[in-house]
C-alpha cells in the first residue's frame, strides 16, 4: 500500500476540472494495477456461469463508437449493448446499466456480464435482460488515454453527487437503445452495476431517480470523499428510505488514503442501509485489493440475489 | 419519605433521563409509519398553498393560481369555502380564518361558514402568518426581508424582525415561546424567543436545511460538491412533540425540538412544495402542498394547533 500512498501524494487535487478528472482518473487507475500486491486472498475464482455452456442460448453485442454526449459535453465514448437470445419484442426487457463498460463485457475478466446473463437468464435465474454496458467519457482535446482507465472524464462522471449522470442515462443512452430494443420502463425491473467509482456512481443514479433504477449492485465502491461521496451514510440515515434493492462488496485489504477507507466506508454505507431498512446484502471479505476479483467470482451470486423475485 | 427508598429514586432518575433523551433524539422511525406513504388528496389545481386545519381537523388549503380556498373533511370531501387566494392559511382563537393576500397587499379574516370577509391589515406584503393564542399575527413579508407583528385588537403593526434574507414559512413551538422562520433563499431556519409583549428576542440560526447540490457548480478545490445557496424553505409547520417541518426543494425537513435534523421525506412530486401542515381526527396526516397536487401521509405525529391552550407538559413521543 506505500505504493499507493506515494501515488496519491504526489497528486494534485487543485485546479480546473479537466486536470483533476485526469489526475483522479489516473489515481484510480493506479488504484486498480497495485490492489492486491500485499494480499494473499486474491484470486479470481471462476464458477460454471463464468463458463460458456453447451446448449446455453448465446446473445448478441453491439458496439458504439465515438459517442457524443450533449449532458457531458465535449466528451467521447464507447459502449456496448448485449441482448440475450431470448429477447422478443413484444415483452420489454429487463435492463442493467454498468459503469466502465470495458471491463463487464470482457469475455476473459473477472465480469464476463455476456456469458453470465446468458446463462443466469437459460436457467431461469434472472429475468431476459439488456446490459447496456458504458464506458466514461473522454476529452477529444486530451491526450488519447493508454488504456479505458484513463480517460479524463471518469472521476467526474462517477464520483460526482447529483443527479447528472442518471440524466446522461435517461436522456441519451436509454432513449437511444429503446430505438432499437423495447425496454421496461418499470424501475424495479432496471438495475446499475459498477465497481470503485463506478459503485457509487450507480448508487448515486438509485438514490436520485429511484422512480427510475431500483436495483444497485455496488463492488469495492468508492464511498469516500473523492468528490463528497462519504456523506451517503449520514444522508441514508436522515432520509425517507427509498424504494432500492442495493448489494454491496468489499474487501478488508481495498484501499485506505486521504480520501478515505474504503472498507471502512463500505461498512458505514452497510451499517446506515440496515439502520433505515432497506433491502440490501453485503458480501464482505477478509483480503483482496481495490479490484474486481471478488465482486466478479460472486458477481452471478449477487445477480441471482438481485433479481430474486422479479418474473423471469 | 419512607417509601421513596434508594431504588425508587435511581428508578425515578432513570425515567427522567429518558424522558428527556426522548425528547431530543428523534430519528424518522419516531415520525413515519410502516408502509404509510404519500397519497394524494386533491389535483388538477393551479398553484396550492397554506395547509392548515380547524378544531375537528379538517384540512383546508389554497389556489392561488385558481383562486379559490377549500376545505376537505377527513372523509375527503371537499368544499370550496371562498373564490380567493391566499398563500397563507391560519384560524385564529377567534374561529376566524386568516389569510394572507400578498398581491392584493393585505391580510384578511374570513368568518366560516358564509365567508364574511374582513380587512385586518393593509399596505402589506404578507406571504405566510402564524395567529397565536392571544390572537397575535406574525406575518413574513419576503421581499422586505421582514417578519411583521400585527395585534388586531390594538391594530398594533410593527416590524418584529429585519434581515433574514427571504423569511417565508413561519410556525411557533407547541408551547408558544419560539417563533420559528425559514430562510427561502438561505439554508436556516431562524428561532427568536416571543416575549410577553409580543416582540422577538435571541435571534438565532437555528436550523441548517440541507440544500440540493449544484451540478453546475465549480468549487475552488475542483472536486469538492457545490451546495444550492438556496434551500427554498417555505412553509413549515410543528407537532405536539415540538418537531418543526420545513418545506424545501428537497422535501420536508424534519428537526427535533433542540434544532436538529430528525430527517427529511423526499417531495411526493418532482414539482415545487409550497407548504406542509398537519389536520385530520387525530391532527395524525401531514399534508404537503405541491403545484398542482395535495398529498397526505399519516404518521406517528399530532400536529399543532395555536388557537387552542398548549398541553401543561411535553406530550410523550411514541417510539
Amino acid at each position: 500500500m506505500n505504493s499507493l500512498n506515494t501515488v496519491f501524494s504526489r497528486t494534485p487535487l487543485a485546479g480546473c476540472y479537466p486536470l483533476v478528472s485526469r489526475a483522479a482518473a489516473s489515481i484510480l487507475l493506479a488504484v486498480f494495477a497495485a490492489g492486491g500486491m500485499a494480499h494473499a486472498a486474491d484470486e479470481f475464482k471462476a464458477t460454471p456461469y463464468h463458463e460458456v455452456q453447451a446448449g446455453v442460448p448465446v446473445g448478441t453485442i453491439t458496439k458504439y463508437t465515438n459517442w457524443t454526449s450533449t449532458v457531458f459535453t465535449n466528451t467521447v465514448r464507447d459502449w456496448w449493448v448485449y441482448v440475450p437470445a431470448q429477447y422478443r419484442a413484444e415483452r420489454p426487457a429487463c435492463v442493467m446499466v454498468f459503469q466502465d463498460g470495458h471491463d463487464y463485457v470482457a469475455p476473459k475478466g473477472s465480469w464476463r456480464v455476456p456469458i453470465v446473463f446468458d446463462n443466469l437468464i437459460a436457467k431461469g435465474e434472472m429475468p431476459v435482460t439488456i446490459a447496456i454496458l458504458i464506458n466514461p467519457g473522454h476529452n477529444p482535446a486530451s491526450p488519447a488515454p493508454k488504456n479505458p482507465w484513463g480517460v479524463s472524464n471518469r472521476s467526474y462522471e462517477y464520483d460526482s453527487l447529483g443527479d447528472r449522470y442518471a440524466r446522461f442515462l435517461l436522456e441519451e443512452i436509454l432513449p437511444e437503445v429503446s430505438k432499437k430494443y423495447s425496454l421496461t420502463t418499470d424501475p424495479a425491473g432496471r438495475a446499475i452495476c459498477g465497481a470503485s467509482s463506478g459503485g457509487i456512481c450507480s448508487f448515486t443514479v438509485g438514490w436520485e431517480r429511484p422512480d427510475q433504477f431500483r436495483k444497485v449492485l455496488s463492488t469495492i465502491g468508492s464511498f469516500t470523499n473523492i468528490r463528497g461521496g462519504h456523506v451517503y451514510p449520514a444522508l441514508i440515515r436522515k432520509t425517507e428510505r427509498k424504494p432500492l434493492r442495493v448489494f454491496l462488496e468489499d474487501s478488508s485489504g481495498d484501499v485506505d488514503n486521504q480520501f478515505g477507507s474504503w472498507w471502512i466506508a463500505n461498512q458505514q454505507m452497510a451499517a446506515a442501509l440496515k439502520f433505515q431498512g432497506y433491502d440490501y446484502k453485503t458480501d464482505f471479505v477478509e483480503g483482496y485489493g481495490h479490484n474486481s476479483k471478488h465482486g466478479g467470482s460472486i458477481f452471478p451470486d449477487a445477480l441471482k440475489w438481485l433479481w430474486r423475485d422479479y418474473a423471469k | 419519605m419512607k417509601t421513596l427508598t434508594h431504588w425508587t429514586l435511581t428508578l425515578l432518575g432513570w425515567v427522567g433521563l429518558t424522558y428527556a433523551a426522548a425528547a431530543q433524539d428523534m430519528p424518522l422511525s419516531m415520525l413515519l409509519l410502516e408502509g404509510e406513504g404519500w397519497q394524494v388528496v386533491s389535483e388538477g389545481h393551479g398553484f396550492v398553498d397554506g395547509p392548515c386545519a380547524d378544531a375537528k381537523g379538517n384540512f383546508y388549503f389554497s389556489d392561488m393560481r385558481k383562486p379559490a380556498i377549500y376545505r376537505v373533511a377527513p372523509d375527503g370531501q371537499m368544499t370550496t369555502l371562498v373564490e380567493q387566494p391566499a398563500s397563507g392559511l391560519k384560524f385564529g382563537p377567534d374561529g376566524r380564518l386568516y389569510a394572507c393576500q400578498g398581491s392584493k397587499k393585505r391580510l384578511v379574516a374570513f368568518e366560516l361558514p358564509g365567508g364574511k370577509e374582513t380587512v385586518i391589515a393593509e399596505d402589506i406584503q404578507p406571504n405566510d402568518l402564524v395567529v397565536t393564542l392571544k390572537g397575535h399575527i406574525y406575518i413574513t413579508e419576503t421581499g422586505k426581508k421582514q417578519v411583521t407583528f400585527i395585534d388586531p385588537k390594538t391594530g398594533a403593526q410593527k416590524a418584529a424582525d429585519v434581515g433574514i434574507t427571504a423569511p417565508n414559512g413561519i410556525t411557533l413551538s407547541p408551547d408558544q415561546g419560539t417563533l420559528a422562520v425559514s430562510d427561502f433563499r438561505g439554508q436556516y431556519v431562524w428561532a427568536f424567543r416571543i416575549e410577553k409583549d409580543g416582540s422577538l428576542s435571541a435571534k438565532e440560526p437555528y436550523m441548517t436545511m440541507r440544500t440540493e447540490v449544484d451540478v453546475n457548480g465549480k468549487s475552488e478545490d475542483g472536486r469538492s460538491p457545490v451546495y444550492k445557496p438556496s434551500s427554498n424553505g417555505d412553509g413549515m409547520t410543528t407537532d405536539m412533540q415540538g418537531r418543526y417541518y420545513v418545506a424545501t426543494s428537497l422535501g420536508v425537513q424534519v428537526y427535533d425540538p433542540t434544532g436538529r435534523m430528525s430527517g427529511v421525506l423526499p417531495k411526493p412530486s418532482d414539482k415545487a412544495m409550497t407548504s406542509v401542515g398537519f389536520a385530520g381526527p387525530e391532527m395524525e396526516y401531514l399534508y404537503a402542498t405541491c403545484a398542482d397536487k395535495v398529498f397526505r401521509r399519516k404518521t406517528k405525529a399530532r400536529g399543532a394547533l395555536y388557537f387552542l391552550p398548549p398541553p401543561p407538559a411535553p406530550v410523550p413521543v411514541k417510539r
